[in-house]
């Protein structure tokens, strides 16, 4: 499978590349314009403000043939501001998304912002979660959460200050996940590993 | 439930590790690359890395072991030392770094938190301050603790974080290197003043230490001395800490 990972100016790619390079996957990165000729998966990483986001996707031309894409039905995994993106409205600056998934993104209510650090997951049995202990912990950094319309696209849900957010989104053919499985040691490389196999 | 932070932190000086890991099984344990893809690998929940980068050479350097450290390292990488331009931050960042850390410059040329978050997001911003207690307050110091500031800690942890700090790693310089414990009423007068997560840092000398800070709500904690000399491991820090009934992430996998 060939994957194709979306460099649109938000965050560095280097603990993604990494990861994808220690499991063996080839991967291309894609910055601008139309999309590489041979494209399996994509992913759609990145942190910071959706506002800006959504101008560089627009500034390089990455937003119709996204588009194109999902339409194609082409898997994509959308990693932290990723998830966010497929989204339909940020309230952070009036920041528009993708407008893929139903619902808006919106502010933690935690006092102290951003959520940063190891936390885990609630998630019923599924096979992205094969063979990782109910208690295994992920690394997160984020002061917005998604808030989908449908709650039956939520496939997980994590605590923060005593508020439940959505951490693992799936509406096929995205699967988007708040934390970041490339920062997130062996627990992460496992999960990217399930997922390589369920979209395979 | 958000878990705690163990975080190691290595001194680099000219591309080696200033303090070494005693009765390591490493080939080198000088070589940062490999100190801290032993520390990911070892269950450490982030890593430090601070190297004095003084010349053009050196930065070129620290870049290159930055960028060998990202392919082994699995978890967050926070760089930080001698950082005084937007430029030296792209090179950290671009080299692998996940956030960058600013201590003298940050007080010298404010501009540079609010610049940074802009460009990159503050949650790759982290303020590094070194205070230490003066009569009824805590008093500001940079370029390693041997330069007196104006600013009261209060103050200025507050004029940082609406600069657009993200994260602060706050050093009680009256506990450096004493191994006497974390500076808890600091950490405490800090925490009621911002809402930014901050690593504690200074004063760790056993278990006992990491477990009273963390059961003070202190959930970040960088460790240096106690782990160079060999006598506390982070897999044994999170083994024993898991035995007093505090949750942590252990084991990794």
């Amino acid at each position: 499978m060939r994957a194709v990972v979306v460099d649109y100016g938000m965050g560095n790619l280097g603990s993604l590349l990494a990861l994808l390079d220690r499991l063996g996957h080839e991967a291309t990165v894609w910055r601008a314009g139309p999309p590489p000729a041979r494209l399996d998966l994509l992913i759609l990483p990145g942190v910071g403000s959706m506002a800006v986001a959504y101008q560089q996707l627009v500034a390089r031309e990455l937003l119709d043939p996204l588009g194109a894409l999902y339409r194609q039905g082409v898997p994509t995994l959308g990693i932290c501001l990723g998830l966010q993106l497929f989204f339909e409205a940020s309230e952070e600056g009036n920041g528009r998304g993708l407008g893929w998934i139903p619902g808006r993104v919106v502010a933690l209510k935690a006092r102290r912002t951003p959520h940063m650090g190891w936390n885990t997951v609630r998630t019923r049995p599924h096979p992205l979660f094969a063979g990782l202990r109910p208690d295994a912990a992920f690394y997160f950094v984020h002061s917005y959460r998604v808030d989908p319309r449908d709650a039956q696209v939520v496939l997980g849900d994590t605590e923060y200050e005593g508020e439940w957010f959505p951490s693992v989104v799936s509406a096929p053919p995205l699967v988007g996940v708040q934390f970041h499985p490339e920062l997130s040691g062996p627990v992460g490389r496992r999960w990217l590993e399930n997922f390589w196999r369920e979209v395979g | 439930m958000l878990l705690p932070r163990i975080i190691p932190c290595l001194d680099v000086r000219h591309g080696r590790v200033v303090k070494g890991i005693r009765f390591l099984d490493l080939k080198d344990s000088g070589d940062p690359v490999e100190l801290a893809a032993y520390y990911a690998s070892s269950g450490a929940d982030e890593v430090v890395w601070l190297d004095i980068v003084a010349t053009v050479e050196d930065l070129k350097l620290a870049t290159d072991l930055i960028a060998q450290a990202r392919r082994k390292v699995d978890v967050p990488m926070t760089v930080g030392g001698g950082i005084r331009s937007l430029d030296h931050v792209e090179a950290l960042l671009e080299a692998g770094a996940d956030k960058v850390s600013i201590n003298t410059y940050a007080v010298q040329n404010p501009a540079i938190i609010s610049e940074v978050a802009r460009r990159w997001g503050s949650q790759c911003m982290v303020v590094a301050i070194d205070a230490r207690r003066e009569g009824d307050h805590y008093q500001v110091y940079t370029h390693g603790g041997r330069q007196r500031t104006d600013w009261e800690l209060g103050a200025w942890l507050k004029a940082a974080e609406e600069s657009g700090a993200g994260e602060f790693l706050l050093t009680s310089m009256d506990r450096d290197g004493t191994q006497a414990g974390y500076d808890l009423p600091m950490l405490r007068f800090a925490r009621e003043r911002v809402r930014r997560p901050i690593i504690a840092s200074g004063g760790a000398g056993t278990v006992a230490h990491l477990a009273e800070a963390l059961r003070d709500g202190h959930d970040a904690l960088l460790l240096a001395s106690i782990l160079h000399q060999g006598t506390l491991t982070v897999p044994g820090i999170k083994e024993a800490l898991r035995q007093e009934g505090v949750l942590v992430r252990w084991p990794i996998l």
